[in-house]
């Protein structure tokens, strides 16, 4: 007789419940398939291909929206958190759009995300598997990145100039932020982490732990039309875009990769069977 | 007729189905599925991903409760009996399913098919 229990355990390790709440599941799956297989007897010889012909991912999905309760915000979500949220949200794009205050504008940025945070983790309950895999490990990746680049611009910290070139159109340089980029496997490794906790796939693990790079190379994606409707078409403009996209995404991406590498590596078991 | 539409019979037949059962004795997941299958002579079956994401969003509605219990084997296994609310709410399911035949009957003539 198979160890229907086990089985069972390894294809819902993704199942994302109370332990209470799991345990009872698996256990009731379990039997359900050990009352198959006393009913048929061939089944209880093909233990393996009896639960590999139950479509896992779709049942997990379903198992989670029939259990999980209806999401009540708590207090501090629902009257402090979303409205501050919201708020600064407004305040924010309103100084981004009258090109004013710089510094308020981080802030104002930094604070936001926090408050993001704080609301996702207040609520992390009500969260599907897709946020707690992938969006929360992005955002934290991203808010750590973003805040240790702005620390260490109030510290003084200078992109060192690899290359410089002047010429009539303006001019152009590489730069590293070395300190920065230092820290960034540090920030790679957390998110892909924090996706592999929550049984992310190799894929969300991968997103969690690059999202920095890859929220600014949208950014830029989509900056770049934007400068060229403006100013019409110039070559610098291009060259711009792309020392930007080393600057601000490869180099970036490499270093997170560097962190997440070993948190990829280790796959997690079920998740994308 | 569209997917969407063919899910909604689904699972309003599969409701209607397990909340019968139930109203007859409490009985654990592989017994609604085994009993189901039997007495429609194969016309209604569940298959383990469709029966227990249905029986939990019926419990979680408050129209069944589950509770472990030793069956005749002497294994363990969680009955689900009808909860007070799950035996109002049969009533007016089996009403709408009578409505449902009786507009298709008169539509197509399905119960003379």
């Amino acid at each position: 007789m198979p160890d229907w229990k086990r089985l069972v355990e390894e294809q819902l390790a993704a199942l994302n419940l109370p332990c209470e709440d799991k345990a009872d599941v698996v256990a009731e799956l379990a039997a359900h398939f050990e009352d198959s297989s006393i009913a048929d007897a061939q089944a209880s010889e093909t233990g393996d291909r009896t639960v590999a012909q139950v479509p896992w991912p779709k049942l997990t999905r379903a198992i989670e929206r029939a259990k999980h309760k209806e999401a009540e915000m708590k207090g501090v979500t629902k009257f402090f958190l979303l409205p501050s949220i919201g708020v600064l949200f407004a305040t924010g794009l309103a100084l981004v759009f009258l090109d004013r205050a710089a510094v308020v504008q981080r802030l104002i940025w930094t604070a936001c995300t926090a408050m993001l945070l704080c609301a996702a983790a207040s609520e992390a309950n009500h969260f599907r598997q897709q946020t707690m895999a992938l969006w929360l490990p992005a955002l934290t990746t991203f808010f750590g990145a973003s805040v240790t680049f702005m620390l260490f611009l109030c510290l003084g910290m200078k992109p060192q100039m690899l290359w410089v070139s002047h010429d009539a159109a303006g001019h152009d340089a590489i730069w590293f932020y070395w300190p920065w980029l230092a820290t960034l496997p540090v920030f790679g490794a957390a998110g892909a982490l924090l996706s592999q906790r929550a049984h992310g796939t190799t894929r969300a693990k991968l997103a969690a732990g690059l999202s920095p790079a890859l929220i600014m190379l949208t950014v830029m994606t989509l900056v770049l039309p934007y400068g060229l409707a403006i100013d019409g078409f110039h070559f610098f403009r291009l060259v711009s875009f792309g020392l930007g996209l080393i600057h601000w995404v490869v180099l970036p991406a490499i270093a997170l990769l560097l962190g997440a590498i070993p948190c990829l590596r280790s796959r997690t078991r079920g998740a994308e069977a | 007729m569209t997917k969407r539409i063919r899910s909604k019979i689904a699972r309003g037949s599969g409701e209607l189905a397990i909340l019968s059962l139930l109203a007859e004795q409490p009985l654990y997941g592989f017994e609604i599925a085994r009993q189901i299958g039997e007495r429609t002579g194969g016309a209604l079956q569940f298959t383990l991903a469709s029966l227990y994401p249905l029986l939990y969003e019926m419990e979680k509605r408050g129209w069944v409760e589950g509770h472990w219990q030793t069956n005749q084997a002497g294994r363990d296994r969680r009955y689900y009996r009808l909860t007070p609310v799950g035996r109002r709410r049969l009533a007016p399911l089996r009403e709408e399913w009578r409505s449902f035949f009786q507009a298709l009957d008169s539509l197509a003539g399905v119960s003379h098919a």
